[in-house]
């Protein structure tokens, strides 16, 4: 036996191997090392993974529940949306209502301006009926109740151009007039035309254009008895043309004028028999 | 209180028919015939608007209006001329003159009433 002949070189190989297994076992050991590194890397990325994965399922999660948030919320504004369309709708009617009633008051607020309008016309129609009265009989002095006819003539007919006639027997004479001139009111007493149309006791009124110089004739009448004619021969020049009104004064006119002229008359040749019509004593 | 207004006028029948047309508001009324009475009674009541007449004797409105601008008390109460003159050259010399408005005869009650609320308000 070699090794038996040569123990020392056995034991040399014996250290060669022992060392030889030792330096292998030293690098297995080196690789187990690395290993375990490797192993706690790759552990610690898992780790990191399964953390990364848990934050996503996470948040995955509160996503889910936002959608399911919103999709309630959208349930809900779905539900005010139709109930707005709901109430809009219901508006939309109310507001047609609304414009209805909006424009019956408007029709019914332009009815009453216009009776409002058509009222007034009428009182002031009425005040001046009342006012020409009231000045023809508010006096027995002649002079007083022709400036009373002159009056009514400038400020409530509207004419500044006329002439007040009295029969003087089958004759006119001439009371009152203004503006027009003496040949024209001189034309107009001693016209037949004016006689004769007077002497139909029918207040006239005549189109300017068609009567040269005539506007309106009133008879100045007490029944059938004809006293005389009130001649306008032109009205104020920013009054166009008589109107209804003008037409209720002349009839106003025509028998009350006459009276009153009649009764200052009457009154200035026998007024002093009357002891009531004498004016009052002052102590 | 009751806004007043003088109503001037040498006609009685302008006068009553103004007072009728009035009537419907609640204004104090005043009257007067002549212009130097209009200044009198301007001066002491002091109103708060004047009708005034153009055409009057002895002082007529355009007089009357100077008169009643030139007083210190009277100065500013608002006048509305009323008259039976419309030529430019009245309703010039009227505005000229210091009047606020202008009214021709015959006097048109809607149009006298809208001026009177426009110049001192309604008095219902």
């Amino acid at each position: 036996m070699k090794d038996d002949k040569h123990p020392r070189a056995f034991v040399e190989s014996l250290r060669d191997q022992t060392e030889q297994y030792a330096q292998n076992l030293l690098r297995e050991n080196e690789k187990l090392r690395a290993l375990a590194v490797a192993v706690e890397m790759e552990n610690s990325r898992l780790q990191e993974e399964v953390a990364s994965a848990r934050a996503l399922a996470g948040e995955h999660r509160v996503l889910l529940e936002e959608r399911d948030a919103a999709v309630r919320e959208k349930a809900q504004l779905q539900a005010r949306v139709d109930a707005l369309a709901g109430e809009l709708e219901g508006l939309r009617a109310d507001r047609s209502q609304v414009a209805g009633q909006l424009a019956r008051i408007e029709h019914e607020s332009r009815g009453i301006a216009e009776q409002y309008e058509t009222a007034m016309r009428q009182n002031s129609s009425l005040a001046n009926l009342y006012v020409s009265s009231y000045m023809l009989h508010s006096s027995l002095d002649r002079a007083e109740v022709l400036s009373g006819i002159s009056q009514i003539i400038i400020n409530i007919v509207g004419s500044e151009d006329y002439a007040v006639l009295e029969r003087d027997g089958e004759a006119l004479r001439v009371s009152a007039s203004s503006g027009a001139t003496t040949a024209k009111v001189e034309a107009a007493r001693l016209s037949d035309s004016v006689a004769g149309l007077a002497r139909e006791a029918r207040v006239r009124v005549f189109d300017p254009a068609m009567e040269a110089g005539l506007t309106a004739l009133i008879p100045l009448a007490i029944g059938e008895y004809v006293t005389g004619a009130i001649v306008i021969f032109s009205l104020l020049s920013h009054k166009p043309a008589l109107t209804e009104a003008d037409g209720e004064i002349f009839e106003m006119l025509s028998a009350h004028a006459a009276t009153a002229l009649y009764c200052a008359s009457l009154h200035e040749r026998h007024g002093s028999e009357v002891p009531q019509c004498q004016p009052a004593a002052r102590s | 209180m009751r806004k007043k207004i003088l109503c001037v006028d040498d006609s009685n029948v302008v006068l009553l028919m103004e007072r009728h047309i009035l009537a419907q508001t609640n204004y104090q009324l005043l009257t007067a015939g002549t212009g130097r009475e209009a200044v009198e009674i301007a001066q002491r009541e002091k109103p708060d608007l004047i009708l005034l007449d153009i055409v009057m004797p002895v002082m007529d409105g355009i007089e009357t209006c100077r008169r009643l601008r030139a007083e210190e008390s009277t100065r500013d109460i608002p006048i509305i001329m009323v008259t039976t003159r419309s030529e430019a050259q009245n309703v010039e010399q009227s505005y000229v003159t210091g009047c606020n408005e202008y009214l021709t005869k015959p006097i048109d009650s809607i149009e006298l009433l809208a001026k009177v609320k426009n110049l001192i308000g309604e008095e219902l």
